[in-house]
């Protein structure tokens, strides 16, 4: 039994508050359809980054996914995000807003792990 | 033709595309070869539609030497977004000023891209057409691409590609060559190697892409 809460404490809480510990902004992981060449990591890469609510952002093409950091106290909606991957040409395909901090993320991501730890963000959401 | 193709690009009201990309990024496209040459640069002002301008030079190196400049408009008619592929339409038009010969007048420009690409493959047909007062000049070039290994965004990524080329001036005559590309973010090299059909002469071509 206290096996059991210690593994829980260990797994669970104790990473969550590492992870509140390291940041305060948020960070979201965008799915992109079309994302497979270099250029097209350029449009992403600078569209988003002109965004003035985005601190940071990262792509990787293996995954077609787009990583984005938000300046603390912003927020940047479904709808908003969605028009923008499109505006700069391309297709959405999932949005997740992640628990990590955008550097833990982003190691993620260039480790290729398949997924980051994070909930789905949907339309309205 | 000439007028075909002009009524084709206004009636689309959008006009082939070098190069269209997100809104506000521009992007240089240059390339130098034995028969062909042109260096274009342009800003999109939406993900479809870009404005630029472009110079043109054929055979250079010979008496029927033709150049041209043109304001241009590029229009990306269609794009297919897959989750592992992606496909393109452009369209180009362009107008301005050019010299066939010994013959100086206004040229018009046009031209057609079709592409298809995923991360190891790549193929694309660019036909592509300026319009002096004396005649046309075509050059339709086709490239089939491989990329041996897949890399990320911020590292180099190198592709091997076959390039054939057809002058219209030369219509029974085709270039055929290896052509090697790196890329890195918005940057891209290449360099190709064409032979002639007929002519045992290598023609070395260079050419450099940027998106900013």
């Amino acid at each position: 039994m206290y096996k059991s809460i210690t593994v829980f404490i260990l797994i669970f809480l104790i990473p969550l508050n590492l992870v509140k510990a390291q940041s305060n902004s948020v960070t979201i992981a965008l799915k992109i359809n079309g994302l497979v060449c270099n250029f097209c990591a350029t449009n992403l890469d600078k569209t988003f980054e002109d965004l003035p609510e985005v601190s940071n952002a990262y792509v990787n093409l293996k995954l077609k996914t787009v990583l984005i950091e938000l300046k603390p106290g912003t927020d940047l909606s479904f709808e908003v995000l969605k028009h923008t991957v499109e505006k700069a040409g391309f297709g959405l395909k999932s949005i997740e807003r992640s628990n990590l901090s955008f550097d833990s993320a982003r190691a993620l991501l260039k480790n290729q792990s398949l997924k980051i730890p994070g909930s789905p963000l949907h339309p309205n959401g | 033709m000439r007028y075909y193709l002009i009524l084709l690009t206004i009636l689309m009201s959008k006009v082939y595309a070098q190069m269209v990309s997100a809104p506000g990024l521009t992007f240089t496209r240059a390339e130098y070869g034995h028969n062909f040459s042109y260096f274009d640069v342009g800003q999109s002002i939406t993900s479809s539609v870009a404005l630029g301008a472009t110079y043109y030079a054929f055979t250079p190196h010979e008496k029927s030497k033709a150049n041209a400049e043109v304001a241009a408009i590029s229009f990306l008619v269609k794009r297919w977004n897959n989750e592992d592929s992606q496909a393109n339409i452009y369209l180009y038009a362009g107008a301005g000023r050019g010299k066939n010969g010994s013959r100086a007048g206004t040229a018009e420009a046009a031209s057609l891209q079709v592409d298809w690409e995923n991360r190891r493959y790549h193929v694309m047909l660019l036909e592509q057409s300026v319009f002096f007062l004396s005649g046309v000049r075509s050059i339709t070039t086709f490239h089939a691409g491989w990329a041996p290994y897949t890399a990320e965004y911020d590292e180099i990524a190198p592709w091997i590609y076959i390039t054939e080329m057809t002058d219209s001036r030369l219509p029974d005559k085709i270039q055929v060559g290896p052509e090697f590309v790196l890329m890195y973010k918005g940057l891209l090299l290449e360099f190709r190697a064409m032979r002639m059909s007929g002519n045992s002469h290598l023609h070395y071509e260079y050419g450099l892409r940027t998106l900013f």
